[in-house]
């Protein structure tokens, strides 16, 4: 049993989008722990709700039509679904940061990096200008980048991707965050970069100690960097364990799919395993089971009452009424 | 072994980017002297980075651009110089598929309507009623229903619209199919499914494909043989067990150990290779690898590598392998052994 | 409920003149206005059927008489009608209107597309004649096609044809540049479409809704533009019931008779008003941007 408290705590959140003839249950009951000191994994297909997870994580819903319905979310212990955005504010950043998928959207095309990320530390801690870009100099070099002298007065539209993927992390950690949530950051990499990437952020979880909750669709990525998984699908979390739990005990037929579509380097076969049909549309949500419709186990009892978690031992949990004996 | 369909001699595709009054004329030159062939019912792919000019190559090979120098001979007929009235008739042998599944269907138009394009463009159905019927023929080899034919882009998702994509290819019954990242946009789960089809259809109507990707497993899993493009040129040209087993160049050899691998228990020694892409404007001289290459030598910053046959079916452009250089002999062996050392360890 | 479900996937379709139908319903302005503007044709095509009196009836024992029961909108200098005058002239400023728009709309379209699709020397011959005619205010280059043409409601058709020309091939043409880059023309080409069937199939129904945005908006500015041309005494001649001639005869007898200005003035400003405000709705309802 691992015996690291939790640094996060998702209980039970629902986070809900309110459209003019709708309601889409984007997330919809998840339960998700962030250990000290250890990277967690959050995979899904596009729809699953891990982005909005995260979003939510961070209280960057605002401006959208989406909120936080239900249940809480539990910083150290301590509750922060209910903060003011006042106090939010001060969280983001200083206690958890995010990255995002798109470097380039993500910076302000028209500020000079290092004053983009002096702003970032001067709005937590009480330094002057000189010391915040002492600290940003720093900050950039520990993310590899060369030449961060003189990168500091560069525009964004002089770096490439990776570049920006590094200034990004580098604005992210520069105020030592608890945790970092990374959302989908080697996603619009190219192979050999995103090596890059991912070997820096490991390398940067061990020397400043952050939390990481990853982000991604990639299980090769999820494979080599974390340490928990946690597999969503339309909104829910339908099996979640440790990295090799998932990987070599695959309990959910979801899970198993996923595993399955992915064709590996060095294996021959005539045909991919594939998971049939689509994600149902969130309007349209099926009865019973979310994956019943695309199951190959499915039963009647799946199509009509939806599953609980089953505990596999080992904190090994799956939706999934296979697994209930 | 089968005849070559496709047949592509010293391509080149570059861009003007300014080059304004009086100024010098700066070219980006996306495809630099490219040659290679394609046997009939072979799957050939092409992997590269960002950048490396995968995309431009296909879209020179569909004449989509006009190619700034070089030959492309389709079934024997050399097509480079072709306006678009003689590449008519060519488009009922070649097609393309092309990435975004959510930007190539017209939103204003219904799937029917995309659908009929070609077979009214090419003349294949004598009135409305034959092109409905072709329609849904064509909605049915691609597993979708024939309600759908009367919806519009919008309400499908992107698998659905990615397999409306390659009906749309095939309507015209082409022989060759240039698919550009079709799988890219898509889902892990989707991702398959579309995979299984293309390779369903390929043996249903003996298509050749040649299949552009940044994702190497990907292209490994579906293509016969493989060729790996960097910054405007291919550095290795293989059957895919030899480019699996026993990657050559520095580059391949990166790229593949930087693949993550869904396996927890794998923990792999990789080749992380330091910098950035140069600029296709100004790429470096000699091999343009070298900058980011490990194994390095002093005539890589001179020259260009010629094409080296390395084994059977696999080709490399890589000085370490420059059998008559003097300069690299000594290591060629030794690069050599290194590489079969790697490719046993890994069998 | 999923059983519903089912079966509207198969029979509903959504097209995009069904999405536009729907999203036009909420345009609640800009229906009335739609309703307002059909009264309109219609009134031009029964006008001088319903006409209480003749357009050129004189009448010389009720001359400048106020708004009465007899004549609703009262009568001018030789005590001609002015209601029924009016309506007559309905059919004079909606046909100007919708003709020398439709030209404009037309000729523009057409040099809009080929500019924008060929580009190069034809491209920017086209742009810069449409720069010059918009250096000009349009009045001014009314007046001086007239100048040239004579005067007469034929040359003010063409007259606001010309200077309305340029502003839809500048829209075409942008709509058509920022089309044919997206990559589904570059699938039709790859299919073997030709250059015609590419513009027509392909670039322009991407245009038709800003188009059609353009023309409601440029019949508004069109009709005012012909009645001060009338007005002018350059476009219609007496004794046409015109608007705007309507409205310059009255001027002389502002101080007295405030009635035979008054509503001829009303008759235009609520004719360019409705279109302008049909035009707002369409814009809402055709606009990509709001799509859900």
């Amino acid at each position: 049993m691992d015996t690291r408290k939790n640094i996060l705590e998702i209980k039970n959140m629902h986070t809900y989008f309110f459209t003019d003839d709708a309601v889409v249950k984007s997330v919809d009951g998840v339960d998700i722990e962030l250990k000290e000191g250890s990277t967690l994994g959050i995979v899904g297909e596009s729809g699953s709700g891990k982005s909005v997870t995260a979003l939510s994580v961070m209280g960057l819903l605002m401006g959208t039509t989406g909120k936080v319905v239900e249940g809480e979310i539990l910083l150290d212990g301590k509750d922060i679904t209910h903060l003011s955005d006042e106090e939010r504010r001060k969280i983001r950043g200083n206690q958890i940061s995010m990255i995002f998928q798109e470097p380039m959207t993500s910076l302000n095309p028209v500020m000079k990096i290092g004053d983009q990320i002096v702003e970032a530390i001067r709005m937590h801690q009480d330094k002057t200008k000189e010391e915040a870009r002492a600290m940003t100099i720093e900050m950039l070099k520990k993310t590899g980048l060369p030449r961060a002298e003189r990168m500091v007065d560069e525009y964004p539209f002089q770096l490439s991707g990776g570049q920006r993927q590094r200034v990004m992390i580098a604005m992210a950690l520069v105020c030592n965050p608890k945790i970092l949530i990374a959302d989908e950051p080697t996603t619009a990499l190219d192979v050999t970069i995103q090596a890059q990437i991912i070997d820096l952020m490991n390398h940067l979880k061990e020397e400043i100690g952050t939390s990481i909750i990853f982000i991604t669709h990639d299980l090769g990525v999820v494979a080599e960097t974390c340490d928990d998984v946690v597999v969503m699908y339309c909104g829910r979390v339908v099996e979640k364990g440790n990295v090799f739990d998932i990987f070599d005990r695959t309990a959910h037929p979801y899970t198993e799919g996923l595993l399955n579509s992915i064709p590996k380097l060095g294996q021959h076969v005539e045909e991919l395993a594939s998971i049939p049909g689509n994600v149902p549309n969130p309007k349209y949500m099926p009865k019973g089971c979310k994956f019943a419709p695309r199951c190959p186990y499915a039963t009647d009892r799946c199509r009509e009452e939806e599953p609980g978690f089953f505990d596999l031992g080992n904190d090994h949990l799956s939706r999934c009424w296979r697994c209930e004996n | 072994m089968a005849e070559d369909l496709l047949k592509v001699e010293g391509l080149k595709q570059y861009y003007p980017v300014s080059g304004g009054f009086l100024e010098k004329k700066i070219f980006v030159k996306a495809v630099d002297g490219v040659d290679f062939e394609v046997k009939r019912g072979e799957v050939f792919g092409i992997v590269g980075e960002s950048g490396c000019g995968k995309s431009t190559l296909g879209k020179a090979i569909c004449k989509l651009i006009e190619p700034t120098d070089g030959k492309i001979i389709l079934d024997g007929e050399e097509i480079q110089s072709y306006d678009s009235k003689q590449m008519r008739k060519i488009r009922k042998k070649v097609q393309m598929v092309f990435q975004d599944p959510y930007a190539s269907l017209n939103p204003r138009m219904s799937v029917r309507d995309i659908l009929a394009e070609p077979i009214i463009v090419h003349g294949l159905a004598k009135d409305k009623k034959e092109i409905d019927d072709m329609v849904v023929r064509l909605l049915r080899e691609v597993g979708m229903d024939d309600y759908h034919a009367r919806r519009y882009p919008h309400e499908f998702s992107g698998g659905q619209r990615q397999r409306i994509g390659i009906a749309r290819a095939l309507a015209v019954r082409p022989e060759l199919i240039v698919a550009d990242e079709p799988v890219s946009a898509l889902d892990v789960s989707i991702q398959s499914q579309v995979l299984n089809l293309m390779s369903k259809l390929k043996k249903e109507y003996n298509l050749t494909y040649i299949f552009i990707a940044h994702d190497l497993s990907v292209v490994e899993h579906i293509s016969d043989r493989i060729g790996v493009m960097y910054l405007g040129n291919f550095v290795e040209e293989a059957n895919k067990d030899n480019l699996y087993k026993n990657p050559m160049h520095p580059y391949t050899q990166a790229l593949l150990s930087a693949v993550p691998i869904p396996d927890p228990n794998v923990k792999k020694d990789r080749i992380i290779l330091e910098g950035n892409i140069p600029s296709a404007i100004n790429p470096p001289s000699g091999c343009k690898f070298h900058t980011r290459c490990p194994k390095c030598m002093e005539i890589c910053k001179k020259e260009a590598p010629k094409k080296y046959q390395v084994g059977d079916d696999h080709f490399v452009y890589c000085h370490l392998y420059d059998k008559e250089n003097p300069a690299v002999n000594g290591k060629t062996e030794k690069a050599q052994e290194e590489n079969n050392n790697e490719g046993a360890k890994e069998a | 409920m999923a059983k519903e479900k089912v079966l509207n996937e198969k029979t509903d379709v959504n097209t995009p003149f069904k999405d536009f139908v729907r999203k036009f319903k909420k345009q609640k302005t800009a229906i009335v206005a739609l309703c307002f503007i059909i009264l309109l044709v219609i009134l031009s095509f029964i006008s001088y059927q319903i006409a209480p009196y003749g357009i050129n009836e004189y009448d010389y024992t009720a001359i400048m008489q106020g708004p009465s029961a007899a004549h609703w909108f009262g009568t001018d200098e030789f005590g001609r009608d002015l209601f029924s005058r009016i309506i007559c002239g309905t059919r004079i400023s909606l046909s100007v209107g919708l003709f020398s728009v439709s030209i404009a709309a037309i000729c523009g379209t057409v040099l809009g597309l080929l500019g924008g699709y060929y580009g190069g020397f034809l491209d920017s011959c086209i742009m810069r004649i449409c720069d010059v005619l918009f250096a000009f205010p349009g009045i001014i280059l009314a007046i001086a096609i007239i100048a040239i043409l004579g005067s007469g409601m034929t040359n003010v058709v063409i007259a606001v044809a010309v200077f309305s020309t340029p502003t839809f091939a500048r829209l075409v043409r942008s709509t058509t540049l920022a089309t044919k880059g997206n990559v589904f023309v570059q699938a039709a080409r790859n299919i073997g479409d030709s250059d015609a069937r590419i513009l027509f199939r392909h670039i322009l129904p991407g245009a038709i809704p800003n188009i059609i945005v353009q023309y409601t908006m440029s019949i508004g500015t069109s009709i005012l533009t012909a009645s001060s041309l009338s007005f002018l005494g350059m476009g219609a001649q007496p004794p046409t019931p015109e608007w705007g001639l309507l409205l310059s005869n009255g001027r002389t007898y502002m101080m007295t008779s405030w009635h035979i200005t008054l509503f001829p003035g009303l008759a235009i400003f609520f004719t360019v008003l409705c279109f302008n405000l049909l035009g707002d709705g369409l814009r809402d309802a055709l606009d990509p941007k709001l799509t859900d």
